[in-house]
């Protein structure tokens, strides 16, 4: 592998303000629940989500979000990556993802079981 | 006050062929109506229908002598 | 008895003056007076008692205060003078008895009973009876203790229930009234008496033997038994005193726990919704933690499905490899099977030489399959890659737990909705016990339960006592029945006198139980005979009488009916009330208040065509609500001698008027 992989993650202002008050409210515990979750609802809508857009901000170190690199596993699995970056693809299908999680669930209540049942809107 | 006391007494009389045959029934019944006559005195009155039947004890005592 | 008028003045809601007449004619003996609850109509019944026995009853047959009665009104402007004036007919006599009551002479503005001075006259045909043959006088005709059954309160209807609990003192209360309307205490004055006399002539026997000499054992016995029985007594007159005492408190109390009843359930109610209320907080907290957790994991869900098709399709490339690998294997096999023939010139299979022919087939055979495995490329890297990206999906794919997050979501929701409810009821409640002193009823509830056992124990000791008194009466008998067969003995007049009121006693203690079976049977018959004429019922065959004198309905197979409608309580209580006027009282007035309460058309019209006939004189207190006037009142227009009507003028002043029908 010649790609160099970031050593931290984050989001655009925006996607790390929604992420935000989604711990605030007390619907996730860390905010890497709820990146991991997006990445999740990212891959299973198969999803090729643009650039973070900027301003970006950088919210988590990638030890923290993959310790046994489970993300890196299923994105490598599911995505043909080419040379490109995996956690840099990360941080853009996370970027989807919680844009999606705010957009479904606009009255607050972060319904995570409906997600797993019906990932794809 | 007829109905009521015509039972009572007829039980009295009844109780007395049961329970003591050779009682006189004259100063049963007359001990009855010493009783029928002070029935609705208060508490504090009681003295009068216990002085009148001993008297009445007493009679009969005199009358058997 | 006949009543002929009624005057108040000052008393109860009737400020100035007040009368009415009674319905004396013998066609038309009912007289009915309207009016709505709270106006005055038990006040009627009040005064009546008033002037006859100078006391009157509220709730649950508690004396009212004297204060209480003077029209407030009146009071307000310095009148603190009540008179009650009845007249009636009796055996040929007309009475007139006044009761009145006045503020004490130094007393400006009373503030207790104890500053009237009350003052009675009974005149008889116009000539005053002097105050010491009043009582004697009215007991003639209205002995206060039955009193009960001719001042007839429909809250007695409700107290009646109270019968058929055995040991209820209201219960005992109205048994005890019962037996004095049907000549009971008649027998059991009798027995006492003959007891007193009894005691005192043993007392003197044993001094007379003492004297006669050669019964001094006897008459030693005699005086020790007769010493036990009287502090025996002491103790049960005693233990009596203390009995009344703790009865006493504790319905004061009870008086007060009712009017809180409701109060200190509403409390327990909020007690019980607070500890849920508590439950469900802590189990929607511990759900939602255990829901977070899941959260973390909930991303391999989602992509679960993902994952497995493509573990699936390495899976499936790994197994075109593993077969690839097999079929190198077979062939390698085979060559190196051959190339040991060859070498060998014998046979593997079965060690035989080899002729030139099979020599030369085995030789083709060997240049074949050497061709075939060189054409045959196995990609190990490629295998072990592929063994690795299935290791490492499958630690993807291991099962989680975020699936219950469906199923906590659920229960989350459930427990909301229950804790709103519960919210709801805490503050409805705590609004209705607010400004509530709901410890102090605790308190008290906890007071009243001691002061219930206590009057156990003390009921427990009298029995105690009463038995042992009995046990040395017993004794004393059998002293007494002894000395009866001694000439010399019997000879004392005071043995006489012991023999004749012990025969007495005797006679008299069985009296009282051969009367209360004789009562029971005809009160049973007399009360079921008014019970089918009160009844719409035509299949209850009549009523049974319990040692209470409570009743039960009989169905046609004279089995017990046990579940009965307010309604159906109130005709058996009147069908007591009919069955005891015609066993024990001579028929007089009957004053009834509101009877009719519970009751339907058909029950009303029954008891309208028949309670005329059960007394000489019928005065019903009713409300409109009870009666229909036009429906009701046509069973009974012809028997109707007077109609008034109470109205009310303010809240503290009613008055009677007459209503022409």
């Amino acid at each position: 592998m010649t790609t160099t992989e970031p050593t931290s993650v984050g989001l655009s202002e925006k996607a790390h303000t929604l992420l935000s008050s989604m711990k605030e409210d007390g619907y996730i515990s860390e905010l890497t629940d709820g990146y991991k979750l997006a990445i999740g609802l990212a891959l299973a809508n198969g999803m090729t989500p643009g650039e973070v857009p900027a301003p970006k901000r950088t919210i988590l170190a990638v030890s923290g979000l993959d310790p046994e690199q489970e993300i890196a596993t299923a994105i490598r699995s599911l995505v043909d990556l080419g040379e490109g970056s995996v956690y840099r693809y990360a941080e853009r299908l996370a970027e989807w993802g919680v844009m999606e999680m705010a957009a479904r669930f606009k009255s607050g209540f972060l319904d995570v079981a409906a997600l797993i049942k019906n990932p794809k809107r | 006050m007829n109905n009521d006391n015509d039972l009572a007494l007829n039980a009295l009389l009844a109780a007395a062929i049961e329970v003591d045959p050779e009682l006189d029934l004259t100063l049963l019944k007359s001990s009855y109506e010493i009783q029928k006559k002070h029935q609705f005195d208060r508490d504090d009155y009681r003295e009068a229908s216990m002085q009148e039947l001993k008297n009445l004890i007493e009679a009969q005592i005199d009358l058997e002598n | 008895m006949i009543l002929k008028t009624l005057s108040l003045q000052n008393f109860m809601p009737y400020k100035g003056q007040t009368s009415l007449n009674f319905p004396t004619e013998k066609d038309r003996n009912v007289m009915l007076v309207y009016g709505d609850n709270m106006r005055g109509k038990t006040s009627l019944l009040n005064g009546i008692r008033w002037a006859f026995y100078g006391n009157a009853l509220g709730r649950h047959s508690r004396p009212i205060p004297l204060l209480d009665l003077i029209n407030k009104e009146a009071a307000s402007e310095g009148d603190w003078s009540m008179e009650a004036c009845i007249t009636f007919e009796a055996d040929g006599h007309n009475y007139e008895l006044r009761r009145r009551a006045k503020r004490r002479p130094l007393v400006t503005t009373p503030s207790r009973s104890e500053d009237f001075e009350v003052l009675r006259a009974l005149s008889k045909d116009g000539i005053p009876l002097g105050d010491h043959l009043i009582d004697a006088e009215i007991n003639r005709y209205a002995p206060e203790q039955i009193s009960r059954f001719f001042l007839f309160d429909g809250e007695l209807l409700q107290e009646y229930e109270s019968l058929l609990i055995d040991g209820s003192e209201q219960g005992k209360k109205i048994k005890d009234a019962i037996e004095q309307v049907l000549g009971v205490p008649t027998l059991i004055r009798g027995r006492d008496d003959a007891q007193t006399i009894l005691k005192a002539a043993q007392k003197l026997q044993s001094v007379d033997l003492q004297r006669l000499g050669g019964f001094e054992i006897q008459a030693q016995k005699q005086k020790t038994l007769q010493a036990q029985i009287e502090a025996l007594e002491e103790d049960v007159a005693r233990l009596n005193g203390n009995l009344k005492r703790t009865k006493e408190e504790r319905l004061v109390l009870e008086d007060f726990l009712e009017k809180t009843e409701s109060v200190y359930q509403a409390k327990e109610r909020l007690n019980a919704a607070q500890k849920l209320e508590q439950a469900n907080s802590e189990r929607q907290t511990a759900l939602s933690i255990e829901r977070l957790g899941l959260i973390k994991d909930a991303w391999r869900e989602l992509i679960r499905p993902s994952i497995t098709l493509k573990r699936n399709e390495i899976y499936a490339q790994h197994d075109a490899l593993t077969g690839q690998l097999l079929d190198r294997n077979k062939i390698e096999t085979k060559i190196s099977q051959l190339r040991e023939a060859l070498k060998t010139d014998t046979c593997q299979t079965c060690g035989q030489a080899l002729h030139q022919e099979q020599k030369d087939v085995a030789s083709n055979e060997l240049s074949a399959l050497e061709n075939e495995l060189k054409n045959l490329s196995f990609d190990m890297t490629a295998m072990q890659r592929l063994s690795s990206q299935i290791q490492s999906l499958d630690k993807l794919l291991k099962p989680s737990e975020a699936a219950r997050i469906e199923f906590i979501d659920r229960d989350l929701a459930r427990l909301r909705i229950e804790q709103t409810k519960h919210d709801n009821e805490i503050e409805s409640l705590t609004d209705l016990i607010k400004g509530q002193d709901t410890a102090e009823i605790s308190r008290k509830r906890n007071l009243r339960d001691g002061l219930l056992k206590e009057e156990t124990r003390i009921e427990e000791d009298i029995k105690k006592s009463q038995y042992a008194i009995d046990k040395d009466r017993n004794d004393l008998a059998i002293i007494g029945k002894a000395l009866e067969n001694n000439p010399q003995a019997r000879a004392a007049r005071s043995s006489k006198v012991v023999n004749i009121s012990s025969a007495l006693e005797r006679v008299y203690t069985r009296s009282i139980d051969r009367l209360r079976e004789d009562l029971k049977t005809k009160v049973e018959s007399l009360a079921s005979e008014a019970f089918k004429k009160l009844t719409t019922q035509v299949k209850y065959s009549g009523l049974r009488i319990n040692s209470n004198y409570g009743l039960t309905i009989l169905d046609e197979h004279n089995q017990e009916v046990t579940i009965r409608s307010a309604g159906a309580e109130q005709i058996v209580a009147l069908s007591l009330i009919d069955g005891l006027a015609h066993a024990g009282r001579s028929p007089g007035p009957v004053v009834m208040d509101t009877p009719f309460g519970r009751l339907d058309p058909k029950h009303r019209a029954n008891i309208l065509t028949y309670l005329p006939s059960t007394a000489q004189q019928l005065v019903l207190f009713v409300h409109e609500g009870e009666v229909n006037k036009t429906t009701d009142m046509r069973q009974i227009s012809q028997k109707i001698g007077c109609v008034y009507e109470i109205k009310e003028v303010n809240p503290r002043h009613s008055k009677i008027d007459r209503v022409t029908q």
